[in-house]
């Protein structure tokens, strides 16, 4: 039985050479915890001893408190050495984690490469402040060709082979049509993009009859054809790279005048005609090749959806999303977008914000 | 359309560059797509002289040849040919050289005899169906000059893609014309001048017309005591070089002419013609003609004819008629130079699925003011190459005369909408090469009138084009312009806006399913298969197969013929979505179709990745339902969402309707196994398609609205229920939300356990009790949860274990 403060102070100097008996035959972590229990815990050594303490001597309570604590202290920094120590040792044994095995594996979603490449045109589009407009798959002949000045029994109708579902209805066969619904729905300034499926009746190697387009346009005041060719400079150069050369030449479109075909420099043989030794078969040796049909927006058409040519001017342009894509990315078969093979999937994992 | 460069420079001097050609020709709009040499399989070929000819010692048929083709040695070559003799020039094929069919010369041994290459005939060079005997080359030629050189053959050959507005460059005048403007060359226009050659005798042959409109002229020329044999073999050859086919000198020349000047011709024999007359009139009732090619056709009875007096002799604009044909015994030729409507001839031609040179160019409209030279060259020729009697004069009928047209021109508004740094001047002369008449008009403008070959330049917006094309569009400066927008917002879009759609595909790409894209078009028999009745079918009128001749009102058919092609490929856990229209008959809508977004899902084969820790499990319905859940929470919109299972779809099996305010928006389930061989499935698939279109709806207006948490501690406690087999978790829900108990936060299903061969399921619900101004004690909660459980019991036929 503790008496005094001295006898106190005597046994706390007992604890702690007992202690550090004990600690220096620890091994694992697991017995430095019984340890700590032992020395420390509720009914451990250590508060066996401070049980005495409300008996000392009313002016040596307090000393005898602190002593307490510092013991106390002086046993905690021990046992946090010893268990760094101890860490260490098991650390550097041999053990059964391996850093190597493969992750737990996330199913990998992806985009199909063309709404990837729609999403990425779109989106430079947006950045000029054109905005997105979607119309109907299945179209009235007024709106596919009559209102696109291609009247009924003109050569024009032969660059589309059309699919019809009755005389005056088909399936569009360009996202032209969206041009004749935005503007009657609305007054110049125009400035949108619509992209969508486009069908055809045509089907080989180099055509499917569904494919996708993305029509883009702009009607306001002196929009001239230097506009034009700075739009779409911009746009090649952000979808392909600030080195593609675009080239401007005069085509043929109903619904537009002057109507141009746009070529790029073969992104596959960097517009050298070549791979290697071998000839280019994408540009055929050219170093070009065509990748949109634009144009001025033909008078006719702003006549028929009530805007004045004269007072305003615009141009128009069309491209189709399955060519850009294999282009961008190399793709040499066109069938390959509609087989949706996982294999080819798998290859678009990134997606356009 | 075909253009030899040989013969466009007999037309205009052009002295540069063949590639440069190329280029000027792409850059003004008529793109040379491909530059060919036509005779390219016979360049191996060259002349040899024929120093002897004698029998070959072992066959009484062959000779055996010494043939000189400048190589010092005289080779011995076996020839079989009847014609081959001693002193004739003749087409070699020396050992190594190519035939065309990419045959090459050996050295053979024929009956003894070595023979070194090989004397060729026409038909075996590609340059005519003669095969009666070797080709002979007429002329002083060196021997061992390659062929294709003596012959003067057309060896370099654009191949151009004509856009629909050019059909003044539909031939080689055409094109010249382009050449002459733009490199300033003169023009040199074949000769025509038939007058001196004409006999006293006229011609004469009354010529009627029903409808002005539908030929505005038809003009005729005779000619007499024509000898019907081989054309020239200039000419020939160099018909085959543009892929025509020669026949004999009439038809030949008016083929010739055609490519020539653009404008078809037909020759008809004149003796085959009953009565002397000829007539443009419809067929005014559905006919059978017999066109030249001896098919016989079904007419329509607006199809345009040219008769005589008894009978159609030909289709006009498109082909002669068989009864009338030139062939070898004519001697009489009828020569027909006319202008038909383009329209009518496109639609008669579209209508039998025929496409001529003829009505190729009568459809895109011919020149009416150039159409008496044209019939004057090819009199002139079939004279030069057919002899016979030119008669006086033309017969004509002209009921629609062609007026040129006068263009009111700004070349400021030129200058501007091209955005072209050039003066007025430089406009007026651009549009002046091209041969349009210019003059002056009071207000500062200019009254422009195009030739009359230029059927294309109708407004001041074509003569802006022609001023663009000659400037060169490659010149314009690229500016970017300022785009200045409406304060309104969007302006037309159908249905769901892009965005959402993106969203969405965004969110399942997210989830780890990957996007297809399909057809719209499928089997009406798949959708029949899968269940679908057929009343709101959109059918294709013309499909390019059966297998895509109805709009599909399902868009899981896409994702499940995916599924199909990704297993027959060997390729496993597949995972799938797509976003596109069903299209559904719709008689209130502007186009009879109702066009809808649909997304779709499918999942099949394994829920985890190959992978040492996970488990191998398949997919199952709730995999998908909690997919389908997770959109409705993302989009703000779970609690529209319901479900019910009436088994309305065949083709699922454990299948759900998706309900969005009791509206029915999709559905949700297995494939049923009856529907696995058709799809290739082996083991499980889950699929779902919902109405994108109604999602959004529900979805567009909704804000989120942030709330306020308690702040005081959630007390948990758990319980265990014995439930018949019938009774559903949503009914135990309903139950707990109409027990209102206050303090009631969430409840959720932690444990579902079925005791085999029992008709009982054991139910353990996790229930989060909390109040949002205090904290609860154990005692209440204890409380709170044991009327819960009483209140169960009362309501609904459970029982605790
Ligand atoms: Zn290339």
């Amino acid at each position: 039985m503790v008496r005094n403060a001295k006898e106190f102070l005597k046994k706390l100097e007992e604890l702690k050479s007992k202690f550090s008996e004990s600690i220096g035959k620890i091994n694992s972590i697991k017995e430095l915890e019984e340890l700590k229990v032992k020395f420390l815990g509720r009914k451990g050594e250590l508060a066996k001893i401070m049980k005495a303490l409300p008996g000392l001597a009313k002016e040596d309570k307090p000393m005898a408190g602190k002593a307490g604590n510092e013991t106390k202290n002086w046993i905690e920094d021990l046992l946090a050495q010893k268990k760094e120590i101890l860490e260490q040792t098991e650390m550097s044994k041999p053990s059964s984690f391996d850093h190597t095995l493969p992750g737990r594996e996330i199913w990998s979603g992806s985009l199909h490469p063309i709404t990837i490449t729609i999403q990425e045109i779109c989106s430079v589009f947006v950045s000029l402040g054109y905005e997105i407009v979607t119309g109907p798959e299945i179209e009235t002949d007024f709106y596919n060709f009559e209102a696109l000045n291609i009247p009924k029994d003109h050569p024009a109708r032969d660059m589309q082979d059309t699919l019809y579902i009755s005389d005056n209805i088909l399936l569009r066969t360009h996202t032209s049509p969206l041009q004749i619904r935005t503007m009657l729905n609305t007054k110049p300034p125009v400035a949108a993009i619509a992209p969508g499926k486009v069908y055809r009746r045509d089907s080989d190697l180099t055509h499917s009859p569904m494919f996708h387009q993305i029509e883009g346009f702009l009607v306001d005041k002196d929009v001239n054809m230097g506009d034009l060719r700075g739009t779409l400079t911009y746009f090649v150069q952000h979808i392909f790279s600030k080195d593609t050369k675009v080239r401007f030449r005069p085509s043929f479109f109903p619904f537009t005048e002057p109507s141009a075909e746009v070529d790029i420099s073969c992104v596959i043989c960097n517009g050298t005609g070549f791979v290697g030794n071998e000839p280019c078969r994408v540009c055929k040796q050219t170093g070009f090749v065509e990748i949109l049909g634009c144009g001025l927006i033909d008078p006719k058409v702003f006549e028929s959806v009530g805007y004045d040519p004269e007072a305003y001017s615009g141009f128009a342009f069309g491209l189709g999303v399955e060519r850009v894509a294999m282009l961008k990315y190399g793709i040499n078969d066109l069938r390959l977008f509609f087989e949706n093979d996982t294999r080819f999937l798998n290859q678009f994992l990134d997606f356009p914000v | 359309m075909l253009l030899s460069v040989k013969w466009l420079k007999e037309i205009t001097p052009y002295e540069g560059e063949v590639n440069k050609l190329a280029h000027v020709l792409t850059m003004l709009g008529l793109e040379v797509e491909e530059i060919f040499n036509p005779f390219e399989e016979i360049s191996d070929i060259i002349v040899g002289y024929v120093v002897e000819c004698g029998k070959h010692p072992n066959a009484d048929k062959l000779k055996l040849c010494k043939v000189d083709i400048a190589q010092g040695e005289l080779l011995d070559v076996v020839c079989g040919a009847p014609n081959v003799e001693k002193g004739q020039l003749i087409a070699f094929a020396p050992v190594g050289a190519k035939l065309p069919g990419n045959i090459k010369i050996k050295k053979a041994k024929i009956r003894g005899q070595t023979s070194y290459g090989m004397i060729c005939s026409e038909m075996e060079l590609g340059l005519s169906d003669d095969h009666s005997g070797i080709m002979v080359i007429k002329g002083n030629i060196q021997p061992g000059t390659k062929l294709i050189d003596a012959l003067d053959l057309d060896t370099c050959v654009f191949d151009i893609g004509m856009t629909p507005n050019r059909a003044d460059c539909l031939s080689v005048l055409g094109v010249a014309r382009e050449v002459a403007a733009y490199f300033d060359l003169p023009l040199n226009i074949p000769p025509c001048d038939v007058e001196k050659f004409e006999q006293e005798k006229k011609c004469e042959i009354p010529i009627e017309i029903e409808d002005p409109d539908d030929c505005p002229l038809y003009m005729a020329r005779i000619l007499e005591d024509v000898k019907i044999k081989p054309s020239p073999d200039w000419m020939k050859y160099r018909l085959v070089a543009m892929g025509v086919r020669p026949i004999n000198n009439v038809v030949d020349i008016t083929n010739y002419v055609l490519l020539e000047l653009g404008h078809p011709l037909h020759g008809f024999d004149m003796d085959l013609l009953k009565g002397h007359k000829i007539r443009v009139q419809r067929a005014k009732k559905e006919l059978e003609f017999t066109t030249l090619d001896g098919k016989q056709r079904r007419l329509s009875k607006d199809a345009l004819l040219i008769w005589d007096s008894e009978r159609p002799i030909a289709l006009a604009g498109i082909m002669g008629g068989y009864e009338s044909e030139i062939n070898e015994n004519t001697k009489n030729v009828l020569l027909e130079c006319a202008i038909f409507s383009p329209p009518l001839i496109r639609r008669t031609a579209r209508r039998l699925g025929i496409s001529t040179e003829a009505s190729y160019r009568f459809e895109r409209g011919v020149d009416q003011l150039g159409a008496e030279n044209v019939i004057n060259r090819a009199a002139y020729l079939i004279h030069r190459f057919g002899g016979g009697q030119i008669l006086k004069g033309i017969s004509k009928n002209e009921p629609k005369k062609f007026k040129l047209k006068n263009i009111p021109f700004r070349p400021k508004r030129a200058i501007s909408l091209l955005s072209i740094d050039a003066k007025s001047e430089y406009c007026l002369n651009i549009l002046n090469r091209l041969g349009c008449e210019i003059l002056p008009t009071d207000d500062g403008k200019y009254q422009v009138t195009p030739p009359s070959f230029r059927l294309d330049l109708e407004r001041e917006i074509d003569l802006v084009e022609e001023v663009g094309r000659f400037y060169g569009l490659e010149k314009i400066p690229a500016t970017l312009p300022r785009i200045t927008k409406s304060a309104i917002g969007r302006t037309c879009t159908h249905g769901v806006p892009y965005e959402f759609l993106y969203k969405i595909k965004q969110w399942a790409r997210g989830l780890g399913l990957q996007e297809c894209v399909t057809y719209s078009f499928v089997d009406k028999d798949e959708l029949i298969f899968l269940g679908e009745d057929g009343s709101e079918f959109v059918p294709v009128a013309n499909p390019l197969s059966k297998d895509q001749d109805t709009m599909r009102t399902l868009v899981v058919t896409g994702v499940l013929n995916a599924l199909k092609t990704n297993i027959h490929n060997f390729n496993q856990d597949i995972r799938l979505f797509e976003i596109a229209r069903a299209f559904y008959k719709d008689l209130y809508s502007e186009t009879g179709v109702r066009e809808i977004n649909k997304l779709t899902m499918a999942l099949h084969g394994n829920r985890y990745p190959t992978n040492w820790s996970l488990p191998r499990q398949s997919w199952d319905f709730y995999d998908l339902k909690g997919m389908v859940e997770n959109l409705f929470k993302i989009l703000g919109i779970y609690d529209k969402l319901k479900l019910t299972s009436t088994n309305k779809y065949n083709f699922l099996d454990k299948g759900a309707e998706i309900l969005i305010n009791n509206i029915e928006i999709g559905f949700l389930g297995t494939l049923r196994k009856k529907y696995h061989k058709q799809y290739h499935v082996k083991t499980g698939v889950v699929l779902a398609e919902l109405d994108i279109d109604k999602i959004y709806s529900e979805y567009k207006d909704k804000q989120i609205q942030f709330i306020a948490w308690s702040k005081y501690p959630p007390v948990f406690r758990d319980m265990t229920i014995v439930c018949p087999e019938g009774l559903t978790y949503e009914e135990i829900r309903h139950c707990l939300e109409s027990s209102k108990s206050q303090l009631l936060e969430e409840v959720d299903l932690i444990d579902l356990y079925i005791p085999e061969n029992s008709q009982e399921k054991r139910i353990t619900l996790r229930m989060t009790y909390r109040d949002p101004k205090r904290t609860l004690t154990d005692r209440e909660v204890d409380k709170v949860h044991s009327n819960l459980g009483k209140y169960l019991l009362e309501h609904l036929p459970v029982r605790f274990p």
